[in-house]
């Protein structure tokens, strides 16, 4: 359908972003584009894309690119635009990335022993506010497993924050944890699929506990207890862990597809993108 | 070739420095025995790694580890447990691993009990 001034749309008809307007311009943009449009006013964080193997490198330094499937992963670059890339130094430390025969999708596989990735500073101080989004396949719950964590721990530097996967050992089970002026704010320890769609949202200017950390699990807001109050105040400038706590203890034993972590609360509707596109790689149904 | 060969490598702890020293002489970082165990008679060192089994070949023939490896860190070698599997589950050679040495994980380093009242 070619749409002018003078169309008349019958029947409910109605344009989505992947329409194409001949002799015009496709409007259609892709997930990443899509995700660094998030980033357009500055915000700090991170994006993660492992099914774009051009962002990803063997060696930390960069020098050896991924080219397949089976292969470490030392270096994977920030897509948001802010240049926060992880990166492993260590071999025996470095996740592999791996394709779901299934989706056709890439992850990183994270062998619960010692595979983690860490980031250099990010400077969340402009802001009270993070998303987290991932999609995750945890594979093992035989150990508490830091699916991402600041600093050595979530409350050291305080104004940190954190997700366990699982929270307690043989658990199934995940959380949002968050801290500022010394004090934090944490959820409790929610029972889930280990297939998921994970999208966090931490809000520091709240003043109850309730409305300072929730989050989705498959795109459904998850109802659980809160433990702790955070006082009001900005995040840290801090190294992001993932996969290891400091990378040093509770490594997570799973999977991960794409990770994005925004300084900002995200939109109903953006979230609803997001999720969509990572459900779609793990092959969950929302 | 693929990183297809699961790889754990156990040290006790009076050895740790001296495989560490020895894995940074072939590039794979400084500290790749990162995980603190604990058994009946001391502390372990572990890790769990992914090989090319072409690399590990390279690695386990001793007249090119002697191009490599300094005489002085060489004895340290006599101490590292590995077990390899290949095309194997990480987390199964791990577990198997330390189930076979009668070793665990440092409680300190792993698995806290959360006190009662606390989520985190």
């Amino acid at each position: 359908m070619i749409r002018t001034p003078l169309s008349t749309v019958i029947g409910g008809a109605f344009w989505t972003p992947s329409a194409t307007i001949v002799g015009g311009t496709s409007k259609t943009l892709t997930f990443s584009q899509i995700i660094e449009s998030l980033f357009s006013n500055g915000e700090q964080g991170f994006f993660y894309d492992p099914n774009d193997l051009s962002t990803m490198y063997q060696d930390s330094a960069g020098t050896i690119p991924v080219t397949a499937a089976g292969q470490p992963v030392g270096l994977i670059l920030d897509k948001s635009g802010r240049n926060n890339h992880a990166y492993q130094t260590v071999s025996a430390s470095r996740p592999i990335l791996q394709c779901n025969a299934t989706t056709g999708a890439y992850y990183l596989a994270f062998d619960g022993v010692d595979d983690y990735l860490q980031t250099n500073s990010i400077d969340f101080t402009s802001t009270d506010k993070v998303s987290l989004f991932a999609g995750l396949n945890r594979t093992g719950n035989a150990n508490i497993g830091t699916l991402l964590e600041t600093g050595s721990s979530f409350t050291n530097p305080t104004g940190g924050f954190g997700i366990k996967c699982p929270v307690g050992v043989g658990e199934s089970t995940l959380n949002l944890m968050a801290s500022t002026g010394g004090s934090n704010v944490s959820t409790g320890a929610v029972v889930s699929p280990d297939k998921l769609v994970y999208s966090g949202f931490i809000d520091l200017s709240k003043t109850t506990a309730i409305e300072q950390v929730n989050f989705k699990v498959n795109g459904v807001l998850v109802n659980t207890t809160r433990s702790n109050l955070a006082s009001n105040g900005n995040l840290a400038n801090v190294s992001v862990f993932i996969g290891r706590r400091a990378g040093v203890s509770r490594p997570f034993n799973g999977h991960v597809y794409g990770f994005i972590n925004i300084g900002k609360l995200v939109s109903d509707n953006e979230t609803v993108v997001i999720e969509k596109e990572l459900a779609k790689q793990l092959g969950v149904t929302l | 070739m693929s990183y297809n060969l699961s790889v754990v490598n156990i040290i006790p702890d009076a050895h740790k420095d001296a495989i560490n020293q020895i894995a940074e002489l072939y590039g794979c970082g400084s500290n790749n025995l990162s995980v603190k165990l604990q058994g009946d008679d001391g502390i372990y060192w572990g890790c769990h790694s992914w090989w090319k089994p072409e690399d590990y070949a390279t690695f386990s023939n001793d007249e090119l580890r002697a191009q490599v490896v300094p005489a002085e860190l060489q004895p340290a070698l006599a101490h590292l447990y590995e077990r390899l599997v290949l095309d194997g589950d990480a987390q199964e050679n791990w577990q198997a691993a330390l189930a076979l040495k009668g070793i665990s994980v440092s409680k300190n380093e792993f698995n806290h009990k959360r006190p009662i009242g606390s989520l985190f």
